[in-house]
């Protein structure tokens, strides 16, 4: 327990948390993920799959990118084709992101990927649209390599706009008021940049801007 | 995003696909709200800015002197130099791909193309930037010599000397390339050497002072004289793919020219519009050349060109364009016997984005055309339509046979105008009055004028009647309005034309008529009647200075326009102005309505 005397109740229980995690960490190599994230550094992250279902459906491409200031590294990106473990592309899904069953055959494995992924998002902080459903699609196949899925801390674009549009709406229409939250409207309302959607890593670029943006809005 | 970054603007469009995956991977892609400083004067520059989307401006101290919006490139000249000299600023919320400096030298290093057409996209701002200063003659790159750019000093080696040695001269030199002798054989050879050989001499294995620069020397010399012209030298590089060659004459060798200081000599000569007209051989040819003013006006407008020097460069432009398809469509005994001339703005050369065909042809009298005359001017009309000049509404166009007469018989129409004095004469002489000659015999367009102006001597009543458009506007049945409501009518937005350059320009013409001023530009003719003691001299300076701004206003909002693919109009959204141009209006304006006073007591139109 010394570990945590004076520190005050909030703190104390996230270094607890961090503590527990850790003692519960399969494998000791990515203790990385628990280390200070660098200052203002950011990984916007974005999952294709063969089809929404979490529990069925395999993810085989992720687009990756890094944040840094005011910056998009796309110049350090990561894009990664995966092979699907069993289920076939559905004639849906290869309409959606174009990747046909002879393309994501030249792939790598999911855990292979994982690694990768890992290693390139280190401790920084994860941005993405709809992040809960990319990290379920990722946390399925880590939980067996890790005993727990990514525990950076995780930054929902769509939940960011969602305030800032809130709060621009006058008091009597927050009850009622509706808040367009899909991709498109979200970026065409932003006055950002519109790049063809369902590729990863232009996925993830644009959550990344559309973050830049809001963080902007939000310090303005 | 690199997958999606535009490889199909300038000048990322010469890129081969390996030269395309360096873009993508050196590339990121910058945010920077609006307001935000993107390069400061002093910083050492470590990219090139393509923006995607929203404007960035260039100060100089406190002055704006270019803007840059989405696929233009910024600061190349800052890159190359190391330096940034101008602070850059996001005028509008900003985001832009930043492609590492590496990147570029290695994109320039290995491709001419490349260096070549970066290079003149900037080409296009500096020479404009320098014109504003200087106005000095508009050249043609082509024309210039080699000796007129950069030539660099040649140094000479022995081809036994060994590549340690080299590197030595390399260094102590500061040259990257030596002109290796070998006096072995015979007759002795010349070669070059440059750092690009240093690679291979390194990768050759053999300890670098025991290895002669002879073996890495390129013995076939690439050679340009110092009279031909940077054109040329340009292709011979392209051609070739080497990024520098020899300057000799006969057997002389003067000096080595750089694509880089080539590419820099020529950010200041850019005007290759002037040659593609020249060399036309057919219509299809000049089409295209029609195409490039526009994008020209385009460039010249971003980078803070003095809207005065852009009229005359596309009045000349123009001229040329219509006197090179005008030739190509007629026969010569026609173009020789015959005056063909442009007409309204584009007589005054006060046109800038292009509007309608006003043009026409004075025969010469007596003249017996041995070809059909009505068929060429129909034809010269359609290649006009098909260069992206509407046809007049008004139908006057030299495919109407009023518009293409004999000199006595186009005095006679002339006169009629006069004495009818009917909405549609005076209208006509009102656009005559602006013609000026671009092909043929001019001196058949200057009877007619000679004529008209004899027969407008002291006609006082028809001086006023003429004159009385100046206030057409605020009364809707007068008949000038016919000549105006050309294009939309919005209810909100002020129409520059009829409220600022209309009034401005026509009370000109009026006075120059009534005082037989001969030239066709507002701007000279106001000079000439300063000069004649008719137009105080202060009144007269406002005066070019509101022409001047009402062009700028009108190209600004038109560019816009056509940007955003609609009809260009002369109807100016007052909320979307600056509030420095609200201002100016305001003033230019007050201008006119004093100019407007002015007339209206000199022709006495109060009494209208």
């Amino acid at each position: 327990m010394s570990v945590f005397a004076g520190l005050p109740p909030s703190r104390w229980f996230a270094a607890l948390k961090r503590e527990w995690l850790l003692y519960h960490l399969g494998d000791p190599r990515f203790r990385f993920m628990w280390d200070p994230a660098p200052e203002n550094e950011w990984v916007a992250l974005d999952c294709e799959t063969t089809g929404l279902n979490t529990r069925t459906d395999d993810i085989i491409a992720i687009g990756a990118v890094r944040i840094r200031d005011n910056r998009i590294m796309t110049s350090e990106r990561l894009e990664l084709l995966v092979r699907p473990e069993k289920r076939r592309l559905s004639a849906e899904s290869v309409r959606v992101h174009r990747l046909r069953e002879q393309d994501v055959a030249q792939g790598i494995s999911a855990d292979e990927a994982m690694m990768k992924l890992m290693y390139f998002i280190g401790s920084r902080p994860l941005v993405g649209y709809y992040l809960e459903f990319d990290l379920a699609m990722i946390n399925r196949v880590l939980f067996p390599m890790l005993g727990m899925g990514l525990p950076q801390p995780k930054i929902e674009v769509s939940s960011m706009y969602y305030d800032y549009k809130f709060h621009q709406l006058p008091h009597h229409a927050r009850d009622s008021g509706s808040i367009d939250l899909r991709f498109e409207s979200l970026m065409k309302d932003l006055n950002l940049p519109l790049w063809s959607a369902h590729d990863a890593l232009n996925d993830a670029i644009m959550a990344a801007l559309a973050f830049l943006k809001l963080r902007q809005l939000r310090a303005g | 995003m690199p997958s999606a970054f535009n490889f199909s603007a300038s000048p990322f469009d010469c890129l081969t696909p390996d030269e395309q995956q360096l873009v993508q991977d050196s590339v990121d892609i910058a945010y920077f709200p609006q307001g935000a400083t993107i390069l400061a004067p002093g910083a050492q520059p470590t990219h090139l800015f393509v923006i995607i989307k929203g404007f960035v401006q260039q100060f100089d101290g406190n002055d704006v002197v270019t803007t840059y919006g989405p696929e233009d490139c910024f600061d190349g000249r800052g890159l190359m130099a190391g330096k940034v000299s101008s602070r850059f600023v996001a005028a509008e919320e900003v985001v832009a791909y930043q492609l590492a400096r590496q990147a570029v030298s290695d994109l320039i290093a290995g491709n001419v193309t490349f260096g070549a057409l970066l290079f003149s996209d900037l080409s296009n701002k500096l020479s404009a930037l320098s014109e504003r200063q200087s106005r000095h003659e508009l050249q043609s790159l082509t024309m210039a010599r080699v000796d007129e750019a950069f030539v660099r000093t040649p140094h000479f080696v022995d081809a036994d000397m060994s590549i340690l040695d080299v590197t030595r001269q390399f260094h102590s030199l500061r040259t990257a390339t030596l002109l290796v002798r070998d006096s072995q054989v015979s007759p002795p050879a010349l070669g070059i050497f440059t750092l690009t050989g240093l690679q291979r001499a390194i990768l050759d294995g053999t300890p670098l002072d025991r290895l002669a620069v002879r073996g890495l020397t390129n013995f076939s010399l690439i050679k340009v004289r110092p009279s031909d012209q940077l054109g040329d030298a340009l292709a011979v590089m392209i051609k070739h793919k080497v990024h520098r060659v020899v300057v000799a004459e006969g057997e002389h060798i003067t000096g080595v020219l750089e694509a880089l200081d080539l590419f820099s000599f020529l950010s200041n000569h850019s005007y290759l519009i002037n040659v593609q007209i020249l060399d036309a051989r057919d219509v299809p040819a000049l089409q295209e050349a029609a195409g490039q003013i526009t994008r020209l006006i385009s460039l010249l407008q971003r980078s803070g060109t003095h809207i005065n020097m852009i009229a005359r460069l596309v009045q000349e432009l123009n001229a040329k364009l219509f006197e090179r398809a005008w030739q190509l469509i007629a026969p010569p005994d026609l173009v020789a016997n015959s005056c063909l001339f442009v007409m309204g703005s584009e007589g005054r050369g006060e046109q800038l984005l292009k509007t309608d065909q006003d043009n026409g042809l004075v025969l010469r009298d007596g003249y017996e055309p041995a070809c059909d005359v009505a068929a060429v001017c129909r034809r010269f009309s359609a290649a006009l339509a098909d260069f992206g000049y509407p046809p007049c509404p008004g139908n006057i166009m030299v495919s109407n046979p009023q518009w293409c007469q004999s000199v006595t018989d186009f005095s006679q129409t002339a006169r009629l105008w006069l004495m009818a004095a009917t909405t549609d004469g005076l209208m006509a002489l009102a656009i005559f009055l602006d013609a000026h000659a671009v092909c043929g015999d001019r001196t058949l367009l200057d009877k007619v004028r000679a004529a008209v102006y004899d027969m407008t001597a002291d006609n006082d009543a028809m001086l006023a009647r003429f004159a009385s458009a100046i206030n057409a506007f605020g009364n809707s049945s007068a008949w000038w309005n016919r000549l105006l409501f050309r294009g939309d009518q919005g209810k909100e937005a002020l129409d520059i034309k009829k409220a600022g350059t209309f009034p401005l320009v026509h009370g000109v013409r009026s006075l120059a008529l009534a005082h037989h001023v001969s030239a066709t530009s507002t701007v000279e003719r106001v000079q000439a009647l300063v000069a004649a003691g008719r137009l105080p001299e202060k009144l007269a300076n406002d005066l070019i200075d509101s022409l001047h701004f009402f062009m700028g206003l009108k190209l600004k909002v038109g560019l816009q326009q056509l940007e955003t693919g609609h009809a260009a109009s002369d109807e100016i959204a007052l909320d979307k102005l600056s509030s420095l141009d609200r201002d100016l209006l305001k003033d230019t304006l007050g201008v006119v309505k004093q100019f407007k006073a002015l007339l209206n007591q000199r022709f006495h139109l109060e009494a209208m």
